[in-house]
């Protein structure tokens, strides 16, 4: 008990835990769950579920921090607000890129083959450059939580949107990589999740965005050879 | 290719070397290493014979003053070498001795140049004229604290830990090998074999609060240029003219009281902080907070900073290539061994995360080398010296009165401002309303008892350091005359570089909050009648350099006065309890 109050974000990692427990049984009920070439509203709704799981993780040091910020009696409403705000600007991303996608694949006919491809390398090269760095070490960054009523309320929102924006400019392109993939491999979801928590969360994670790019280079290079 | 220390406790040391001092016409002089930990500091710079195992530290030497010009060392041996002589090859000495870092003003004594100062001034010299890709010139020795520039391939640059927890084992890691290279380039020189570097309580009252001269004179003993001195805007001018550092700038009071290492709430040592640590309540330790950051400030003052053009130990980038920044740094090293010595729980972390986190320096070689904290927890056994001072728990003076237990959940949220402030070189004062629900827990945590009171500055944002050191005070009064009763810290942006640095590749992210600890000040405030829940100031006051004693009316600062104060942002400030 004394763990879980120094760790009031635990509610919301309970969703991110739900969110893959779902996904996974999505898998085994179909084998492969909904691409979103097929559908693109149903591909919203497991996009959400894969933002959940995927992005709230790596936001939980902010859902603790307005929680031990807010008064006690607004701590849930505070996290609960922050988490929706930065899911929803999670969801605002996708909804463009999710349409994209279904236009390419779907109506242009483009091989999902080299636009996995494509996607790779760029998530590959994205790693190496200056705003994604930049997005990465700003991470601590706060704005002012007022107390009490709407303004606090208003700067939770505000705060959830500063970060999940800087998020947004650290990972797109790593999730684009999602967005063409759908969640059909548990592999991939595993392997991206955890490559951005490290960078997110830990110090020698930091360390891994240039092998990342090296790896998400390869990978680009093997896609498009049919390997 | 890193070279991991292994059993330093083998490190073989070396003592005075009579063939050395005494022959080649080095200008310094020479004293044996101290045979182990000593209670007494010793200011003298002369020449002593050997203390023989086991015997009791040398008294004061004859001779009362060192010679005013660099000259060669006399030899203990009737008859000294007229001539120089070639630089002998260095001999090992008995080891097992231990090399003492001595209090800067007991050095020097009458004489600012003593030899050990004498030595650092002349080793400095020798390591600015090495090139900067070398491992030990004074340039990649700064860079690896901070730098602006573009390391050499490979180069560990950069490297410094501020606000958490390894903040001290880091540092004493960078003054462990500094103090070798600087000791192997005194050595060279001829130089007291047993060089070590000097620390400054900067904490003693008048002179000890004063920059030391030997880094306030322009010249050296022979007229040469003093590296040791850099004046203004490289420092601060009222300081530089023999000003007083104000006491709420030196005191380590609120920092010795802590009992804990690391805490979530507040400790001596820094929080276990990770790259998205989000200004947690104990991300700097108190140490770290006051006296480093503060010193770190007011040396420089309001001078205008840039890339290493302004003042060098306000900023990261460019702290280390002040000279007094060794000695400030050394200090601080100091009080942890005391901060231990005094006992009543006081314990680094066993956290393996702590003990076995690697970092890279470079030694007297220039070859790269790995240490980590659990090879540095004790600086007599494992790194072979030890302060002037250094004493036990049984000898320690009291200590502030104790803080109390850590608390058993997080601190609670009962008020904060609503509106952002500004502090732009003047005194500001803003009200916490704690809300109605909480008055009761917040009157409970002011009271004697395991409550604890924090007050948060939250959401700091400034474009420069001002080179301002707020003193942070709680309810404090007008006619309150002893201002440091109502401290309960400084507001110093030491490394609001770095923070503002949107590329900055250093380890560890920003902080923008600074956490106070007021559970003593309130606690006095409840005893006077003065803590009431619904109206709770914090006053922001900026420091001011003294003049020295019995010069009030007549003492020229040297400073002109500025035309603004580059201003500070305060989001939010709140008060907690817990």
């Amino acid at each position: 008990m004394l763990t879980l109050r120094w760790r009031p974000e635990w509610r919301v990692a309970i969703v991110a835990v739900a969110a893959w427990i779902a996904l996974l049984a999505g898998l085994g009920v179909h084998g492969v769950l909904l691409g979103p070439h097929h559908d693109p509203f149903a591909g919203l709704a497991v996009w959400t579920l894969m933002v959940v799981a995927m992005m709230v993780p790596v936001t939980l040091p902010a859902v603790r921090y307005v929680a031990l910020n807010s008064m006690r009696r607004r701590q849930q409403r505070a996290m609960a607000l922050y988490t929706a705000v930065y899911v929803g600007v999670w969801v605002l991303f996708g909804l463009p890129a999710l349409g994209l996608d279904h236009l390419l694949v779907t109506h242009l006919g483009i091989s999902e083959q080299v636009l996995l491809a494509i996607v790779l390398a760029l998530a590959g090269g994205w790693q190496l450059t200056r705003t994604k760095r930049r997005a990465l070490y700003a991470c601590g960054r706060t704005v002012p939580l007022p107390p009490l009523g709407r303004r606090a309320d208003a700067g939770c929102a505000r705060f959830a949107v500063v970060h999940g924006w800087r998020c947004v400019q650290s990972c797109w392109a790593i999730m684009l990589v999602m967005v063409v993939i759908g969640h059909s491999s548990l592999v991939w979801m595993v392997a991206l999740t955890a490559l951005v928590v490290a960078e997110e969360l830990t110090v020698r994670g930091r360390r891994l965005t240039e092998p990342a790019a090296a790896v998400l280079a390869l990978a680009a290079t093997a896609v498009a050879l049919g390997v | 290719m890193s070279i991991v220390f292994g059993v330093l406790q083998s490190m073989t040391l070396w003592s005075a070397d009579s063939s050395v001092s005494g022959s080649g016409g080095p200008p310094y002089g020479d004293r044996p290493p101290k045979p182990g930990p000593q209670p007494e500091p010793q200011p003298e710079p002369e020449p002593e014979p050997e203390p023989e195992p086991g015997e009791p530290e040398p008294g004061p030497e004859p001779e009362p003053a060192p010679e005013p010009e660099p000259a060669p060392e006399p030899e203990p041996e009737p008859e000294p070498e007229p001539e120089p002589e070639p630089e002998p090859e260095p001999e090992p000495e008995p080891e097992a001795d231990l090399f003492v870092r001595r209090e800067i003003w007991g050095l020097e004594g009458d004489d600012p140049f003593d030899p050990i100062t004498l030595a650092y001034a002349e080793a400095i010299k020798v390591m600015q004229a090495r090139p900067a890709s070398d491992p030990t010139s004074w340039r990649f020795q700064a860079a690896i604290h901070g730098s602006y520039a573009s390391p050499p391939p490979g180069a560990e640059w950069n490297q410094c830990q501020h606000q958490g927890w390894f903040f001290l084992p880091w540092h004493r890691m960078y003054l462990y090998f500094f103090e070798r290279i600087v000791r192997a380039a005194v050595k060279s020189a001829g130089g007291p074999a047993d060089f070590a570097i000097p620390y400054w309580d900067y904490e003693k009252p008048f002179p000890g609060n004063t920059i030391p001269p030997a880094f306030r004179s322009a010249q050296l003993p022979d007229g040469s240029a003093n590296p040791l001195s850099l004046p203004s805007p490289r420092r601060r001018a009222a300081l530089m003219s023999g000003g007083q550092l104000a006491a709420n700038v030196t005191t380590s009071a609120n920092a010795m009281a802590q009992t804990a290492f690391t805490s979530q709430t507040m400790g001596f040592g820094g929080g276990k902080v990770g790259p998205q640590h989000f200004g947690d309540f104990a991300n700097t330790g108190a140490l770290e907070a006051t006296p480093h950051n503060s010193i770190h400030v007011a040396l420089v003052g309001a001078n205008p900073v840039g890339e290493c053009e302004g003042g060098f130990m306000i900023d990261p980038n460019c702290a280390a290539l002040d000279p007094i920044f060794w000695l400030h740094h050394a200090n601080i090293d100091r009080l942890w061994n005391d901060w231990i010595a005094s006992g009543r729980g006081r314990a680094n972390p066993p956290d393996a995360a702590w003990q076995d986190a690697p970092f890279t320096f470079y030694d007297e070689n220039g070859t790269e080398v790995t240490m980590t904290a659990e090879q540095v927890l004790d600086s007599a056994a494992q790194l072979g010296y030890v302060y002037d001072n250094d004493v036990t728990s049984d000898e320690m003076a009291p200590l502030p009165p104790e803080q109390a237990p850590q608390p058993s959940g997080p601190p609670e949220l009962v008020g904060a401002t609503e509106q952002a402030i500004t502090l732009a070189g003047g005194s500001s004062a803003v009200t916490i309303a704690a809300s109605q629900d909480t008055h009761e827990l917040v009157r409970s945590a002011a009271a004697p008892g395991p409550g604890r009171v924090l007050v948060s500055v939250d959401d700091i944002k400034a474009a420069v350091n001002p080179g301002v050191v707020y003193g942070v005070y709680l309810n404090i009064a007008d006619d309150d005359g002893d201002a440091l009763k109502y401290h309960i810290g400084n507001l110093a942006l030491f490394g609001i570089e770095k923070m503002n640095d949107p590329d900055t590749r250093h380890d560890g992210a920003p902080g923008f909050r600074h956490v106070f600890d007021a559970t003593a000040v309130a606690e006095k405030l409840t005893s006077e009648g003065r803590w009431d829940p619904s109206a709770v100031t914090v006053t922001f006051e900026p420091d001011t350099v003294l003049p020295p004693p019995g010069e009030e009316d007549t003492w020229d600062s040297g400073e002109t006065q500025e035309s603004s104060i580059p201003p500070i942002e305060i989001g939010r400030v709140s008060l907690f309890v817990a």
